[in-house]
């Protein structure tokens, strides 16, 4: 259906980039937008300019950030021994909620796949080698339970172990298919207790 | 298991289509092209999830539709019923699945739940066309036993998919000399020594089913027999380790080739399962009628197998049961066929069930003529 205004139609159709979106709903929520008082929708602007303006991504862990280094990387609590490799930022708040790590991190940016293009270079892996000095005492390997998660983590305990390093995965207690982010914390605190040395 | 009822709404040819099936023999009569084997196409949807042929699930939305509708009554043998349907709109793509109006966590998790068997002429190429044929039978088969079966083989596709594009991406020289291939042979060696396992321990089992099945199906003295011969030979009682190891060992001998030709040389897709008749070939010497007869009788065999793995009769869809089939090996057949499970039986013919079958609340026959069933007269 074509509507008559030109901005609601543009609007529509910025909607329906979004992940998950169909046309339908993307209807749906511009007439919603519509229909706001106009400070709210003023306010969820700014909220979408302002997480591409403050965020970053750190130096360090390249987790996204307003600080740099990061909250986790600046805090003298965390255990500097100890580096979890995960693929996104989301995965590193799947693990947070844990509570039950306490080392540093390092987001690698996604993992290998040749299909997508995506190799060693496109990854953040020199990054990961460059942190890999006498404070690092294990690295734990925590990709996604896929075929590109285990490509990837095969890949890096070989480049890891040369450098003198402990280096050990998570235990593949998540269901196979399932993403880290969608594990519950149960299995994923198990998954981290459980982890195999490589 | 078996399906009580059916509904096909702008499914193929048929506008809106009912059927309440039989327990026993349940026999779709028509003239070529009337919608037939689209009711077994159907079923195979609330089965399988999806086409037992490979097509495209857009293709089967009614022409000049935009949505196609199945739903289903599946009782399982202890008397539980399911309610499965299927929906599909073309345009955006959507696929909806629900058993009793739940979604169930992945597509690939109801395989096996309603199990099926089918016969069809697409699959006369199991016993005459390439490996590939034999392999996508065992790998139905198994999935219909094993979810973790199910799921290496999705690994496996996904694993090799990537592996043999790094492979063309190396030959066409776009990938850097350090293009990491080490880490995906592994892992095709991990998930593929897995899967040989697997087909191995199936050959081996299944091959007296169907020596049994094939027996019961003709007189005489010519034994069937099934070989699997997988890419790195090995003992039957090898470990998954000790095959993807041997895979392993392949793989480097093969670097180079496989370089050059810019595809994965060695794996459980390449695997061929050999079919042989008193230790002739069946792919090059059998007869059509042999053909035909060694295909029914990898289904009663499968149908049997399935049972005794799943506690479970499978639905028997036979489509063109009887073509190519003599009188008396026909008559054979249906015999057989009658002291299984529920059928559904597409053919154009009566003949072979005149006399031999008694039509009742088990036993029911259907027209179809133009996408419209009618109980036949
Ligand atoms: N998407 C579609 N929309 C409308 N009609 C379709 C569609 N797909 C297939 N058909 C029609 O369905 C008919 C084929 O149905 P089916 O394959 O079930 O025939 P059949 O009764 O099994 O015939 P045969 O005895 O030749 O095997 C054809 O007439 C074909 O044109
Ligand atoms: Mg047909
Ligand atoms: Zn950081």
């Amino acid at each position: 259906m074509l509507y008559t205004s030109e901005a609601l139609q543009q609007l529509i159709e910025e909607f329906s980039h979004f992940p998950g979106i169909g046309r339908k709903t993307a209807q749906r929520l511009a007439l919603h937008v519509l229909k706001l008082p106009r400070d709210e929708v003023v306010q969820m602007a700014k909220a979408l300019v302002g997480v591409k303006d403050r965020i970053r991504h750190c130096t360090v862990c390249s987790n996204i950030t307003e600080q740099d280094p990061c909250v986790i990387c600046a805090s003298p609590k965390r255990d500097r021994s100890l580096v979890c490799v995960v693929e996104e930022p989301n995965d590193v708040m799947a693990v947070e909620k844990t509570n039950e790590y306490r080392g540093l991190y390092h987001v690698l940016g996604g993992a290998l796949s040749p299909l997508d293009g995506i190799g060693p270079d496109q990854l953040r892996v020199r990054e990961l080698l460059t942190r890999i000095n006498s404070d690092v005492g294990e690295v734990i390997l925590a990709m996604n339970p896929n075929v590109e998660g285990e490509a990837t983590t095969i890949y890096l305990s070989r480049l890891l172990k040369p450098l003198g390093v402990r280096v050990s995965r998570i235990a593949r207690g998540i269901p196979v298919g399932g993403d880290l982010e969608f594990a519950d914390e149960a299995t994923l605190t198990r998954a981290l207790e459980g982890r195999i040395a490589l | 298991m078996v399906i009580s009822d059916i509904m096909l709404r702008n499914f193929r040819n048929h506008v809106e289509s009912r059927i309440t099936f039989g327990e026993g023999l349940n026999v779709l009569l028509g003239d070529n092209g009337q919608g037939k084997t689209n009711i077994l196409e159907a079923v195979s949807y609330l089965s399988l999830t999806k086409s037992f042929y490979a097509a495209s699930d857009s293709h089967a939305v009614r022409l000049g539709e935009g949505i196609f509708e199945v739903e289903g009554e599946m009782v399982a043998d202890g008397g539980t019923p399911s309610t499965v349907r299927v929906a599909y709109q073309k345009d955006p793509p959507e696929k909806t699945f629900t058993i009793n109006n739940v979604r169930p966590d992945s597509l690939s998790r109801v395989i096996g739940r309603f199990p099926v068997v089918i016969l069809s002429p697409e699959h006369g190429s199991i016993t005459s066309g390439a490996p590939a044929e034999r392999r996508r039978f065992m790998d139905l088969t198994l999935s219909q036993v094993s979810s973790v079966y199910l799921d290496d083989l999705i690994e496996y596709r996904r694993i090799l998919r990537q592996r043999n594009r790094l492979l063309a991406d190396v030959r066409a020289g776009q990938a850097g000399a350090a293009a990491p291939l080490e880490p995906w042979t592994m892992n095709l060696a991990q998930v593929g020594g897995r899967i040989i396992q697997r087909r191995s321990r199936f050959a081996a089992e299944f091959s007296s089913y169907v020596g049994w099945a094939y027996s019961s199906l003709v007189q005489g003295d010519e034994v069937p027999l099934l070989k699997y011969l997988p890419c790195t030979p090995a003992g039957p009682g090898a470990e998954p380790e000790e095959i993807a190891g041997a895979m392993l060992q392949q793989i480097h001998e093969r670097a180079a080739e496989e370089r050059r030709r810019g595809t994965s040389l060695v794996g459980p897709h390449r695997d061929e399962l050999q079919l042989s008749l008193n230790g002739t070939s069946v792919q090059r010497y059998a007869s059509q009628g042999q053909h035909k007869t060694l295909l029914v009788s990898l289904k009663v065999a499968e149908f049997y197998y399935l049972r005794e793995r799943r506690n479970e009769d499978p639905i028997l869809l036979l489509d063109d049961l009887f073509s190519e089939l003599d009188a008396q090996r026909s008559r054979r057949i249906l015999a057989v066929v009658g002291t299984m499970g529920q059928a559904i039986i597409t053919t154009t013919e009566e003949t072979p069930f005149q006399g031999e079958v008694h039509w009742n609340t088990r036993h029911r026959r259907f027209t179809i003529e133009h996408g419209t069933v009618y109980p036949a007269a």
